[in-house]
């Protein structure tokens, strides 16, 4: 039996946030994520862009978190190195009439304290952004927006976290929890831990994990959404992200720009019943292209590299997050219902349940060992030639290039490995390194990338997966025993 | 680390190793940049025959065919770096690259582009659905059989009738894994026709034209597809839907020639094809940069990749000695019914015939090679069977060039 004050279920961007805020403190926490990966879920299927924070309305949890949250990018982004962009965000009005919906996200944004909000006009709006619709008129610029691949930042919340004591568990499904006066008991389908605490950060499976210990308030629906990635041969690079005027429950069909030179267009939504279901469809995909060319012309079919799905999970009665200790049950945190903006709003989420924690008993004491640092995977490609040189002749593995796409070299693919929370899988490789994100989409460097795992892990080629448990890639030898050649 | 050739090879497949083989005879000191371990480039994953006909007169394998070049340039010292990545090229033919030894700055009078060509992916061309492991691209499945001896299932649904499909249906077979049949969008095959033959019926291997794969199904490992017929805009036609069971979904939906690098340098490319455009000595528009084989436009046989390589070398000796940059006298001008024509741009100061290649878009049974300048028809050809997926050769005669000065309109048509 594992014993710990705090269990945290969920290895998303909003568990990973709370594990790292806990890392903090002196005291014994953990985090279970059910699949093979953390950040593999709801985190992996989404646009990436920290909203600045007008869109919730100020009554909602979600204001309340939102623009706090979005403000503690740039200091988390140097703590924990990884890739953030400040690059603003503009909602595009294309007609006189749409400076009534501006106006509206304006007050709205004051209300929630979002900083230098402005409504612009043509001149400005190009200048910001020169490839938007020659016809927009208008636009709410928020220039504390940004961008960040949400996987990068969860596992740097994880891998800090871990750096700090917090032990983090993969492949862990929750399938039971019992409590006595003190302890929760955990059970996964092969381990049990006891704690006193319980965060309840489980995504799309919130109401499930809330159902195990007898609370029945909630229901959490995904909300499909389809995404398309463009090459960045398509020649030109975003300032910053574009909106159109908002749907009803959602903030349309938006352009971003990613920290590493793509594009993203995302995302269409639709609320769905299956909780795995991330089959993307052609009519979503014609939207997503429609809409990207109504905000920026330039975008074309041509450079796609890929497209996506992700489920955002919605707690259908409230429609907000629900951050709160459980009235029902003792030491029963939630942190569920975090659908868009959960990326801004995770780093405010987690200070909020550390609060909460505390209010409930939790003796937090600070740590004197607590390192808020970490230090990144080394990116080869933005190195300079002599940095490259002098790093390959210390590291010969720096001298392979394995992705030729995105330039990485074995070195950083060992290095996504060897560390806290390392690769376990192909596309666990490809979210800490970019290797097999590129054009060739891993056409000519998946082989080596299983040879590689397969070696550092000690596992047979077979035994390698791209991403759940039981996807495997390949099957075995084709002929004979002997080992194949790397 | 710092060098200095005549003549940089960027890569050692079989349209470097010609090219690299020429320039030597030209007197040049040549180096071949290669990024994988061994030189012969895709040939060494193509174990099945069908190689060299052409240009040896016999019938080799892919590592025959690529031996016979590699042997040669170890006859004649030719420097070779093996597992060495170019990262960079400048407009002024200065080359950077990586190796486990350390970064290489390489300054040439000459480069040579000879990287050759990728697939083109799942996402480039959209297919709806899920996104489990057991999706290959056809010569990666190639890779993984014939090079790392890995099984990469058991029952396979092949999507696309390009070669490298077809070739893998029958080596899947061969293997005793089962391929459920061929599903190639368009009304007609895209591979060649003795794949066809060899490859699908000698296997009764199904194939089915005009239906696409419109979803996968599986959230782990691949469980199956929906193939669907297309109507003659190629949109899936309701009701025709058909669930088909496998483990394994291979595409061969076309190859890009891999211009990355290329772009770096400042070369201009079609956007059709993403190959460089280049005049009749396969001079790209940066001065001193040549182009040839996959990375030029994607051909069916090596055997024409070979030759374009010797043209590569030889040119690229020739402009160390009298510097000509790429020559646009002529440019030719694509009718409706081409894709592309290589070269695009031609010298008129020429004394030999001029090879142009070209593919059509659409097939066209009794359709004649038109050649028009702005004062109209200068040559009709006899009428003959036009297919995209055969690349057509044809000789440009001095006459021809000499008789226009600005632009050609190459063309095929029908009833004419």
């Amino acid at each position: 039996m594992l014993k710990f004050d705090v269990v945290i279920i969920g290895g998303g961007i909003t568990g990973t946030a709370i594990a790292r805020e806990l890392s903090k403190f002196d005291l014994k926490a953990a985090l279970l994520e059910a699949n093979m990966d953390i950040a593999s879920g709801t985190t992996k299927g989404n646009g990436g862009v920290i909203h600045s924070g007008y869109d919730p309305n100020p009554s909602t949890m979600k204001a309340k978190v939102n623009c706090k949250g979005a403000l503690m990018y740039p200091k988390l982004a140097k703590e924990l190195g990884f890739e953030y962009k400040n690059t603003g965000s503009m909602v595009v009005g294309f007609e006189d009439k749409d400076t009534e919906v501006l106006n509206k996200l304006y007050e709205n944004g004051k209300k929630n304290g979002v900083p230098g909000l402005r409504i612009i006009e043509r001149d400005e709006i190009f200048k910001i952004e020169p490839r938007v619709n020659r016809a927009a008129k208008y636009a709410l610029y928020a220039p504390t927006a940004g961008i960040a691949d949400p996987f990068e930042v969860a596992i740097a919340f994880a891998e800090n976290a871990s750096e700090n004591d917090v032990k983090i568990y993969r492949n862990q499904k929750v399938v039971g929890i019992t409590k006595n006066d003190e302890f929760f008991n955990i059970t996964t389908q092969n381990r049990e831990y006891q704690a006193r605490f319980i965060v309840n950060a489980a995504g799309v499976y919130g109401d499930y994990i809330a159902k195990l210990v007898g609370i029945e308030d909630y229901e959490i629906k995904p909300r499909f959404g389809e995404l398309l990635v463009m090459d960045k041969a398509i020649g030109f690079e975003l300032n910053t992200v574009l909106f159109p005027l908002p749907g009803n429950r959602t903030k349309g069909i938006v352009v971003i720009p990613t920290v590493h030179g793509n594009i993203i267009v995302g995302s269409t939504a639709r609320m769905t019943e299956d909780k795995e279901d991330i089959s993307v469809t052609k009519e979503g995909i014609e939207e997503l292209l429609n809409g990207a060319k109504h905000l920026v012309p330039d975008i074309e079919k041509r450079f796609l590299i890929r497209q996506f799905a992700g489920l955002r999970p919605v707690e259908t009665n409230t429609n907000d997050f629900v951050i709160e200790a459980s009235k029902k049950v003792k030491g029963f945190i939630n942190a569920i219902g975090i659908q868009s903006p959960g990326v801004a709003s995770a780093p405010a989420i987690a200070e909020m349940v550390r609060d909460i924690l505390s209010n409930e008993g939790l003796d937090l004491k600070e740590k004197k060992s607590f390192n808020p640092y970490r230090t990144p995977i080394l990116d080869f490609s933005e190195l300079t030639d002599e940095e490259k040189d002098e790093l390959i002749r210390k590291k010969p593995s720096y001298g392979r290039v394995i992705c030729r796409c995105e330039t990485v070299t074995e070195g950083e693919i060992l290095s996504a490995i060897n560390r806290p929370v390392g690769a376990v899988t192909v596309d666990g490789v490809k979210r800490r390194t970019r290797a097999g994100m590129g054009r060739c989409q891993g056409g000519f460097c998946q082989h080596r990338i299983v040879s590689i795992l397969s070696r550092e892990l000690g596992i047979p080629k077979d035994e390698v997966l791209l991403e759940n448990e039981k996807s495997k890639l390949i099957f075995g030898k084709m002929k004979g025993q002997e080992e194949s050649r790397e | 680390m710092k060098l200095k050739y005549d003549v940089t090879v960027i890569g050692g497949g079989p349209a470097g190793l010609a090219a690299a083989i020429e320039a030597k005879k030209g007197d040049c000191s040549v180096l071949i940049l290669e990024r994988n371990e061994e030189l012969g480039g895709i040939l060494n994953q193509c174990i099945h025959p069908g190689f060299g006909l052409q240009y040896f007169k016999e019938e080799l394998t892919g590592p025959e065919y690529a031996e016979r070049f590699i042997n040669k340039v170890n006859e004649m010292n030719i420097d070779v770096l093996l597992n060495t990545m170019v990262i960079n090229i400048s407009k002024d033919r200065a080359i950077t690259a990586v190796n486990d030894k350390g970064l290489l700055k390489i300054e040439s009078g000459a480069v040579i582009l000879a990287m050759g060509c990728r697939e083109r992916t799942r996402g480039a061309i959209m297919i709806p659905g899920a996104r489990p492991a057991g999706v290959f691209m056809a010569g990666q499945a190639q890779r993984y059989i014939n090079m790392e001896n890995q099984k990469i299932g058991n029952k396979a649904v092949i999507l696309g009738s390009g070669d490298i499909g077809l070739i893998m249906a029958r080596r899947l077979t061969l293997e005793g894994i089962e391929v459920v049949g061929v599903f190639e969008l368009m009304p007609y095959p895209n591979g060649l026709l003795r794949n066809i033959k060899q490859c699908l019926e000698d296997f009764n291997i199904p194939l089915y034209l005009s239906t696409t794969v419109t979803r996968i199904i599986g959230k782990d490992r691949i469980e199956g597809v929906v193939v669907s017929r297309v109507d003659e805009k190629l949109n899936p036609i309701e009701g025709t839907e058909e669930r088909i069971d496998c483990d394994t979904l291979l595409l061969s939906v076309g190859l890009i020639p891999e211009n990355e690098l290329s772009l770096k340098a400042g070369v201009e490319l079609n956007t059709r094809t993403n190959g460089p455009l280049v005049d009749n000595d396969l001079q790209t528009n940066i001065p001193g940069i040549f182009a040839c084989g996959n990375v030029l436009h994607v051909h069916d046989l090596v055997d024409h990749v070979s030759r374009e390589g010797e043209l590569a070398g030889q040119k690229a000796v020739e402009f160390i000695k009298n510097k000509k940059e790429r020559g646009n006298e002529i440019i030719l001008k694509c009718g409706k019914n081409l894709v592309y024509t290589v070269p695009k741009y031609i010298t008129n100061t020429i004394d030999n015939l001029v090879n142009v290649y070209f593919r059509v878009s659409r097939p066209m049974n009794n359709g004649c090679l038109t050649i028009k300048s702005s004062k109209g028809l200068i040559f009709k050809g006899k009428p003959e069977n036009f297919r995209p997926n055969k690349m057509v050769k044809f000789n440009l005669p001095p006459k021809i060039i000499s008789k226009v000065s600005e632009e050609l309109y190459i063309d095929v048509e029908e009833g004419i």
